[in-house]
């Protein structure tokens, strides 16, 4: 048995739910381009009366929402994962962020969050037909913003599955678990129509000494269909660059989601492919069962290794503001003769 | 250090903030958390979720739903005011008609009775 103590703490919200919503991850979110604090409706309205299966806290006034005033409210975010791979388990906290946001006014907010990494920025909304700016320390808006960091267009797995072990070939810059750090930065988002425009310029995320240019176009629109994303982000730091594409569409109880991105300069001089796609549906409100495909090529040529994972998941939403998720992983590689354990996953996670 | 930091933002912050509403034309709530009560009971007793009125990623907005519930806002409050100034006690305001008295859960209210 092996077991180790690993905290991972930058987690991101899900995508999935901002489609079905047809709205952005600020519906939900204190920080606009997503990620931990829920906001007053993504806390009392979302977390409470949309998500769980049954609701524990019925009465509004029995609840901690963590707003300790109108303007200042905290919280915490918590998981706990234990990991079965055949040969090996462990379990292992993997979030423990504590974070705090004050409004000033209705133009100006301080985010602070205090965990592995920390987090502090300043928001300015409605300013010189910006729709906000935010300037401090956090992370670049690129792509879709999954709550997996396991996933090849964040990070990977920490340990690097196996097919480039112990090096970083494999997974994408937001690796959290192993090199990456928040920026310190200078963000603005303003809308063009339909499309919403996220650039920012700060540090670099490869070596702080650097600077690093993000922009994320994500257009939303509501058609008969059902509601549908699709965005385009770009990023570069000197040498290194990474461009890509996502999208979603959800009808009823089904969304589909995923991107697809190329990086030039990151694992060498190759260019580095990642692709990722979820499926998701919802029986009934409080479970959630998803498919999803994970891919990565450090150098778009599959003739010597490239890693597919397939992913099956259950997320249990019983009673509010807990989820407990199982998933099971199996991976398949290419021109390698090896072939990894299924993977067991289960989740705890909580927040308020 | 960095968590001094953090608890000087937080204090400093805690001291010079205010909250106002933005584009709130016939509502006088002005706590978040009436606020929040108000619009969940709107939207139970419509049986409608916040995005039936609401732009989801700028609340604030003006939508034709807002328009709509602004007018039967004023007239629950019309009606309201008309009853309590007709109650023996004039002192006491009481909810007499609310958005459940007709929707009753639903976003249509229904014009006849249900057949048998």
């Amino acid at each position: 048995m092996f077991a180790s103590i690993l905290i991972f703490s930058v987690l991101y919200s899900l995508p999935s739910y901002s489609i079905q919503e047809n709205s952005g991850c600020i519906n939900c979110h204190v920080n606009p381009t997503g990620g931990v604090m829920r906001n007053d409706y993504g806390s009392n309205i979302y977390s409470f009366d949309e998500l769980s299966i049954r609701n524990w806290i019925t009465k509004d006034d029995k609840k901690f929402d963590g707003f300790i005033t109108d303007n200042i409210q905290i919280g915490g975010e918590f998981r706990i994962q234990s990991y079965d791979k055949e040969v090996e388990q462990s379990v292992f906290p993997m979030q423990i962020d504590f974070f705090a946001n004050i409004e000033f006014n209705n133009y100006s907010s301080l985010f602070v969050k205090y965990g592995v990494d920390s987090e502090l920025y300043f928001l300015f909304n409605d300013m010189l037909n910006i729709d906000w700016i935010k300037i401090g320390k956090t992370t670049p808006d690129y792509g879709l913003k999954i709550d997996d960091h396991t996933s090849f267009i964040r990070g990977g797995n920490s340990s690097k599955t196996y097919v480039y072990s112990g090096s970083i070939d494999e997974g994408l810059v937001f690796d959290y678990a192993n090199t990456y750090q928040d920026p310190f930065l200078i963000q603005f988002s303003s809308k063009l129509k339909r499309v919403n425009i996220v650039s920012s310029l700060g540090s670099g995320i490869i070596d702080n000494g650097n600077t690093n240019l993000a922009i994320n176009l994500i257009y939303r629109n509501n058609l008969d269909f059902g509601p549908m994303m699709f965005g385009a982000s770009f990023m570069k730091e000197e040498q290194f660059n990474m461009y890509g594409v996502y999208g979603g569409i959800s009808k009823g109880k089904i969304t589909i989601s995923s991107e697809l991105d190329f990086a030039n300069n990151w694992i060498s001089n190759y260019t580095s492919m990642a692709g990722y796609y979820e499926f998701l549906y919802v029986p009934i409100q409080g479970v959630h069962l998803t498919a999803k495909y994970d891919y990565f090529d450090k150098n778009f040529d599959i003739s010597d290794g490239a890693v597919e994972r397939y992913s099956f998941g259950v997320n249990f939403f019983p009673i509010n503001l807990v989820e407990i998720k199982f998933q099971l992983r199996e991976y398949n590689l290419h021109s390698i003769s090896f072939k990894p354990n299924t993977e067991y996953l289960v989740q705890l996670h909580t927040w308020f | 250090m960095k968590i001094h930091i953090y608890i000087l933002c937080l204090v400093f912050s805690s001291v010079y903030s205010e909250s106002v509403f933005k584009n709130v034309t016939v509502l006088d709530i002005t706590s978040k958390s009436e606020m929040r009560s108000y619009m969940k009971s709107i939207s139970k007793d419509l049986g409608v979720k916040c995005s039936h009125c609401h732009d989801m990623d700028d609340k604030s907005l003006d939508t034709p739903q807002k328009d709509i519930t602004r007018e039967m806002i004023k007239l629950t409050r019309y009606l309201n005011d008309l009853l309590n100034s007709q109650s023996e006690d004039s002192l006491q305001s009481n909810t007499y008609v609310s958005c459940w008295t007709c929707h009753y859960g639903q976003l249509q209210p229904a014009a006849r009775r249900p057949g048998k």
